[in-house]
């Protein structure tokens, strides 16, 4: 029995394909019994984002490539040869290494993105509901989880902001310990600064949001929207006294705030800290406003300075997840042989102990000459031998699990034995 | 050797290792080292509560307030026991780096002194606890605002400069930062107002007339105004951010002047704060004449 994939997502299929296979919109529970009913897997999960559809399942066919094929393709109405140029598939180790990669957000299209560690504990949890989660698919999820948590706490793979709105969100937490006790200022009615407002209403920020846009009933429209206030675009010199927080982004040819303005404001404002998102290119505040004291002045430049900085450390603390990741895999993998080897090592031990308890019997009434110590060293020297005798067997089946082939050497020793006759195996898995 | 010596060592290689890992923390950005500092200064109080009461047992009879070398340990306790509760009311492990190198050094000048040079003070009487006491307090609480004040505008500058990779996203709001010392200089403040009165009250009735002109109560008196005016600019002037911060340095360096000032002038009504060993304190801080 082998743990099994197959998927597509934003690197090798094109968006019109991976929206016919989300699960958005459907019964993840229907969709999982189907897919068991319809792959014979013993185990099955399907995780689907905005970039990825991917079945992982535990199996003992063969032909496992083409059932998956199937279902997905009759998923997407589609024909299984055009969808086959968009899948990949992996089975064993590398099947589960994708899914550790992929928790820790190393196969995100942002890399490092927190998003995909909730979506993979949704994916466990709809598949615990639909029941087709089993012990294997319950603790590789687990695994994963817990990986993905830890490439985020002991690694910077998380950190830092890879968007210029999520840039100046994050420099206005690191000015202001709550952003919902301050007041933002919109100065113009352009897209990012827009998005920038969103962003900081979405983290939190002030109840009141100030818009001042040359066309009033833009200003209006924007504020209804933000649930702020309009503000006249010539008394914006008279709110940078009340907000704390500036975003600027209008289409003016010129600077429109100046530091003779700013330097007013300060006056007024007694070493309060203005933050200023300059986000309008040409430039909306004088350069010179960034060297007044308790003024932070971050323009369009800087902030994509700020996410280029982010991603690159995502990108260098990629090598260090990988190798957080090549460890945790160990332990599972570790798991998985335990679990695939420990039954059968233990029905031999039961095996041997009967094989002796057996020969006991049957010469109890020869042996009952014997004093009850001599009949004891009998019995013991009877367990030594047969013990003696399954113990090639027990290193064997540890060492095929050590190198991963204990799936194959199981089957053959439960053959010698026999022990597929007295009892069912517990299912075990390949990892 | 006898236990108190034993916790007292341990409690100074704690804050050893406290301190190096609030560094690893700091620097590196390491999630475990920061564990690490937290569990480590922890386990640093808990050990240093039982060197303290060690030394009570040993010393039965006379108090540890009348130990100038007992006073830098009391300061360590406190700066330790503040940090630990910043770390776990706010998560703010950052000031560590500052505040538990200095616990470090006074544990550490703390261990200097040698043995018996407790000081007959002159202060005496049921007065002395509530003056000795509050002034340590206050003295730790005062490191720590300090603690707070560097990292503010050691931020501001980052931000400033656009340098905000790494070691900024570890370090807590502007704006956080400068409510925590706020919060910090108030109880600096509190304690140090309640140690000059009670003070005033012992050495009125011991010296007499003329008390004041002690060079180092006459130095907390210009500590305790630059704090006041700390105070009185953000409660009743409305002021923020690094205009304020300068205050708190300058108010710790005046404090810590204070502190030493016996030794600078020996003569003070005050005892030594190093005993015996003044030198050492005198050749750190300010020379012998």
């Amino acid at each position: 029995m082998r743990i099994v994939l197959v998927g597509l997502s934003h690197k090798t299929a094109p968006v019109q394909l991976r929206e016919k296979l989300s699960l958005y919109g459907r019964s993840p529970a229907d969709t999982l019994q189907g897919l068991r009913s319809a792959t014979h897997l013993d185990e099955c999960a399907i995780l689907s984002t905005c970039n990825r559809t991917e079945i992982y399942g535990l199996t003992r066919e063969e032909d496992w490539q083409e059932q998956l094929l199937e279902f997905m393709a009759r998923q997407a109405h589609v024909s299984p040869g055009h969808l086959q140029d968009h899948l990949y598939s992996f089975e064993g180790t590398p099947a589960v290494r994708h899914l550790f990669r992929v928790s820790a957000g190393l196969d995100s299209m942002v890399v490092g993105e927190g998003q995909i560690l909730a979506q993979v504990k949704e994916t466990l949890q709809a598949a615990q509901d639909a029941d087709t989660a089993g012990t294997t698919i319950h603790t590789l999820f687990q695994h994963v989880i817990a990986s993905g948590k830890r490439a985020r706490t002991e690694t910077e793979i998380g950190r830092g902001a890879v968007s210029i709105s999520l840039a100046a969100v994050q420099l206005a937490k690191q000015i202001f310990q709550r952003l919902s006790n301050h007041v933002v200022l919109l100065v113009g009615a352009g897209e990012t600064g827009e998005q920038t407002a969103k962003m900081l209403l979405a983290d939190g920020a002030a109840p009141q949001i100030l818009v001042c846009n040359r066309t009033y009933e833009r200003a209006e429209a924007l504020a209804q929207q933000f649930g702020g206030a309009a503000l006249p675009y010539d008394r914006f010199p008279e709110a940078l006294v009340r907000a704390d927080i500036v975003i600027t982004s209008t289409g003016a040819p010129h600077a429109i705030v100046t530091v003779e303005q700013l330097r007013q404001a300060l006056r007024a404002r007694r070493g309060r800290p203005l933050f200023l998102i300059d986000i309008a290119v040409p430039r909306d505040v004088e350069p010179a406003a960034g060297d007044l004291e308790d003024v932070y002045l971050y323009n369009i430049d800087d902030l994509q300075a700020v996410v280029a900085e982010s991603l690159a450390g995502r990108q260098m603390e990629a090598g260090r997840v990988e190798e957080l990741i090549e460890e945790d895999l160990r332990k599972f993998q570790r798991w998985l042989r335990d679990r695939e080897v420990a039954p059968t090592i233990q029905q031999i031990q039961q095996w041997a102990s009967s094989v002796v308890d057996a020969e006991q019997a049957r010469l109890g009434v020869q042996l009952a000459h014997l004093s009850e110590r001599d009949r004891e060293k009998v019995e013991a020297a009877l367990r030594v031998v047969t013990n003696r005798l399954v113990l090639p067997t027990i290193l064997h089946l540890k060492e095929a699990a050590n190198s991963g082939n204990g799936y194959h050497e199981v089957e053959s020793v439960r053959r010698i034995y026999r022990l597929n006759q007295s009892d069912e195996a517990e299912p075990e898995a390949q990892g | 050797m006898k236990l108190e010596a034993i916790l007292f060592g341990l409690t100074l290689l704690l804050y050893f290792l406290s301190s190096v890992s609030y560094h690893t923390h700091l620097f590196a950005g390491s999630d475990r080292a920061r564990r690490a500092a937290t569990v480590l200064v922890a386990v640093g109080v808990l050990v240093h509560t039982g060197a303290i009461g060690a030394w009570c047992v040993n010393h039965r009879g006379s108090s540890m307030l009348r130990d100038p070398a007992m006073w830098f340990s009391l300061v360590a306790y406190f700066i330790a026991i503040l940090q630990v509760g910043m770390d776990w009311r706010r998560g703010w492990a950052s000031p560590g780096s500052l505040s538990l190198p200095l616990a470090f050094v006074a544990q550490f000048y703390a261990l200097l002194q040698t043995p018996g040079s407790a000081v007959q003070t002159p202060a005496g009487g049921r007065l002395l606890s509530p003056h000795v006491l509050p002034i340590l307090l206050g003295f730790a609480a005062f490191t720590l605002a300090f603690c707070l004040a560097v990292i503010y505008l050691v931020q501001s500058r980052m931000l400033k400069t656009k340098r905000i990779g790494g070691l900024f996203s570890r370090l807590p709001s502007l704006e956080s930062v400068s409510t925590g010392a706020h919060w910090l200089a108030t109880i600096g403040f509190s304690m140090l107002t309640l140690g000059i009165v009670t003070g005033s009250l012992v050495a009125h009735q011991t010296w007499g007339p003329g008390w004041y002109l002690d060079p180092r109560t006459l130095t907390a008196l210009v500590a305790w105004a630059i704090y006041a005016a700390y105070l009185g600019a953000i409660m009743l002037m409305g002021w923020r951010g690094r205009r304020t911060t300068y205050f708190l340095i300058v108010g710790y360096v005046v404090v810590l002047v204070a502190f030493f000032a016996s030794v600078a002038r020996p003569k003070s009504v005050h005892p030594p704060v190093a005993g015996v060993d003044a030198r050492l304190a005198g050749a750190l801080l300010v020379k012998h004449k």
